[in-house]
């Protein structure tokens, strides 16, 4: 625990002898600074470079799927965690995303590049969508836990629109929505090559793909959370009246961290739909939308680590327990909120990291 | 030149008049303290000026210019701080992140560290900068509130109940670093109780009762005004 330790938490006065940008990917809004955190850094991440080494097809399909949400969850953690706002709009975003891309990429083809045009466009129509409904909520004074409803609904009414359009006259061009079956046949994701296109199926290509884009994605995201950007949303989540007190106009900070963490989760919906080339209601109903929740709650809403790290070993535990039943594990998950929420309400990794803090103090103090 | 001015406003909530007819003027480098039993209409006066409340009708001059349809944070902008009875801080950041972000909506690099240093030593709590602020002493984190507000070298510091739950000795000292403001020409408007802590720091004193401004002077002419000393002693209804 020593690479995250209490101290932490309480940072002071920034090194003046430290560069900007090494400031602001070290600084207070994140756990694990010291130089023990950045050499397990890079060590995970030079295991998960060899880890196609040594790992069979389908677990490496399996991680860069596991990846796959991982922008969700980090998506939310900025807009809850650092912002304050819960939002359960995380699968709305997601699913618009994705049908996005299947409409570009079953009607375009994917040639040319144009799976990226769809990726662009499919994230794109995700912040669109984010941006309407966030300047709804935030310049309508709509917060706490009306906010949680609002996005729970409009989720929700978006999951049961889509679910009901089986019939062939919703259709977008070629691309049938599909209904309860979802829109299947869009192409994966596909860069242009001058020896030829290369079309990235579930397999080692995408997973170096997604790792470099999730190491982009965290790292981008610790510069934005220690900001002065996100300095602004710490201090609304931590009292918002004071924040507005001193100069800040809170609904255009709380609006453009939703819209960037609603366009996280559009990504990971076109990922996704790229990954498995199928994207479907059920993948924005009601026990889905309540995942992300309970991924970034666990491991820590409130830090971008926690929230990684929570993600991944959540999904891991989650996949496991559908093995003996899906409805066993939205059980057990349910279980694992309400422990969290109770015994360790900012979640697993600062729950730790405070405990172990603790501990080593009163241990200096007893020597 | 008056810093702050108020031309006939009134506020209703369903009906009840919590602000009436108040024509409030208050000179710049004035510390003027707001008096009144509870239910007076002071922390109404205080939210109007704040732009927290909208007035049902009259308008808002800040060094002249009308800030009456001004949002809250447009008004801060504008050179108005406020510091509130139960201290408006961030709790979980530490003392120095507190300092900073109400710094660097103003200030950047350098200049932006000096300014937090000054602040904090002017309230006392540098050797506090790496704390988190939830864990200082309330007095400490009244002060904390004061160094946020004062850091932005506001134009007009509006006071509300600043020495609420403090030790005398933390009161007495609250009270010299007021002084020591309005004497580098800070204008200051405070909602006070503590009528020591008023004489203390009051170059004038209004008086509201009832959403209305009731009497105004200085403290020895309230003091010594008879029909002050009834409404305090009076049984005037309890609203606040």
């Amino acid at each position: 625990m020593g690479m995250l330790q209490r101290e932490d938490l309480k940072a002071s006065r920034p090194d003046g002898r430290m560069p900007g940008w090494l400031r602001l990917i070290n600084g207070p809004q994140t756990l694990g600074r010291g130089p023990l955190f950045w050499i397990v850094f890079a060590l995970t991440i030079g295991a998960a470079v060899v880890y196609p080494a040594f790992a069979d097809a389908w677990s490496v399909g399996n991680t860069a799927y596991f990846f796959c949400w991982v922008f969700m969850a980090l998506g939310l953690s900025l807009i809850w965690g650092y912002a304050g706002s819960l939002s359960f709009g995380q699968t709305a975003f997601f699913g618009l995303a994705g049908y996005t891309y299947g409409v570009v990429t079953i009607n375009f083809g994917a040639a040319y590049g144009l799976t990226i045009v769809g990726v662009l466009l499919g994230v794109g129509m995700s912040c669109l969508g984010a941006a309407v409904l966030g300047y709804i909520l935030f310049y309508g004074r709509i917060s706490g836990v009306f906010l949680g409803i609002v996005t729970l609904s409009t989720t929700l009414v978006f999951a049961t629109f889509m679910a009901q359009t089986a019939g062939s006259q919703w259709a977008i061009g070629d691309a049938r929505l599909g209904g309860d079956n979802g829109m299947t046949g869009m192409p994966p994701l596909t860069i242009p090559w001058a020896g030829g296109d290369i079309a990235l199926y579930s397999g080692v290509p995408l997973y170096y793909l997604l790792l470099a884009m999730l190491v982009i994605c965290y790292l981008g995201l610790r510069v934005l959370v220690n900001s002065r950007f996100g300095n602004v949303l710490v201090a609304i989540r931590e009292n918002p009246h004071r924040a507005e007190m001193l100069g800040y106009d809170i609904r255009r900070y709380q609006l453009i961290a939703f819209v960037i963490g609603s366009g996280l989760a559009g990504l990971s919906g076109v990922l996704y739909t790229a990954w498995g080339q199928y994207i479907s209601p059920s993948n924005m109903d009601l026990a889905a939308a309540a995942l992300p929740i309970i991924w970034v709650a666990v491991g820590g809403r409130k830090d971008l680590t926690a929230t990684l790290v929570g993600t991944l070993v959540v999904l891991g535990i989650f996949q496991n327990l559908t093995i003996f039943g899906s409805y066993y594990a939205f059980v057990i998950m349910g279980l694992l909120l309400v422990i969290v929420v109770v015994f360790l309400p900012e979640g697993l990794i600062p729950g730790l990291v405070k405990f172990f803090g603790r501990f080593r103090k009163r241990k200096e103090g007893m020597s | 030149m008056t810093i702050l001015r108020t031309e006939k406003l009134y506020k209703h909530f369903d009906g009840v008049k919590v602000a009436q007819d108040v024509n409030f003027s208050m000179e710049h480098g004035e510390i003027r303290c707001l008096i009144g039993p509870n239910g007076a209409g002071k922390s109404t006066f205080f939210k109007l000026v704040l732009g927290e409340h909208q007035p049902s009708s009259g308008e808002i001059y800040f060094s002249d210019q009308k800030i009456t349809k001004l949002r809250s944070f447009e008004r801060v902008k504008q050179g108005i701080a406020v510091k509130f009875q139960v201290p408006g801080i961030f709790s979980e950041l530490s003392v120095w992140q507190n300092m900073q972000i109400a710094v660097q909506n103003h200030l950047h690099g350098d200049s932006m560290t000096s300014a937090i240093d000054k602040a904090l030593a002017f309230v006392r709590l540098t050797d506090k900068a790496g704390e988190l602020a939830g864990e200082l002493s309330h007095g400490e984190q009244q002060w904390l509130e004061i160094g946020m507000a004062v850091s932005t070298e506001p134009r007009l510091l509006l006071l509300d109940e600043p020495t609420a739950g403090m030790t005398p000795e933390e009161t007495a000292r609250t009270g010299e670093m007021i002084q020591e403001l309005n004497r580098k020409g800070m204008s200051i408007l405070a909602v006070e109780h503590d009528m020591e802590f008023v004489r203390q720091i009051a170059h004038k004193v209004t008086v509201l009762n009832f959403g209305e401004i009731f009497a105004e002077g200085t403290i020895n002419e309230i003091e010594a005004n008879e029909e002050v000393a009834r409404i305090y002693l009076g049984t005037a209804d309890d609203d606040e």
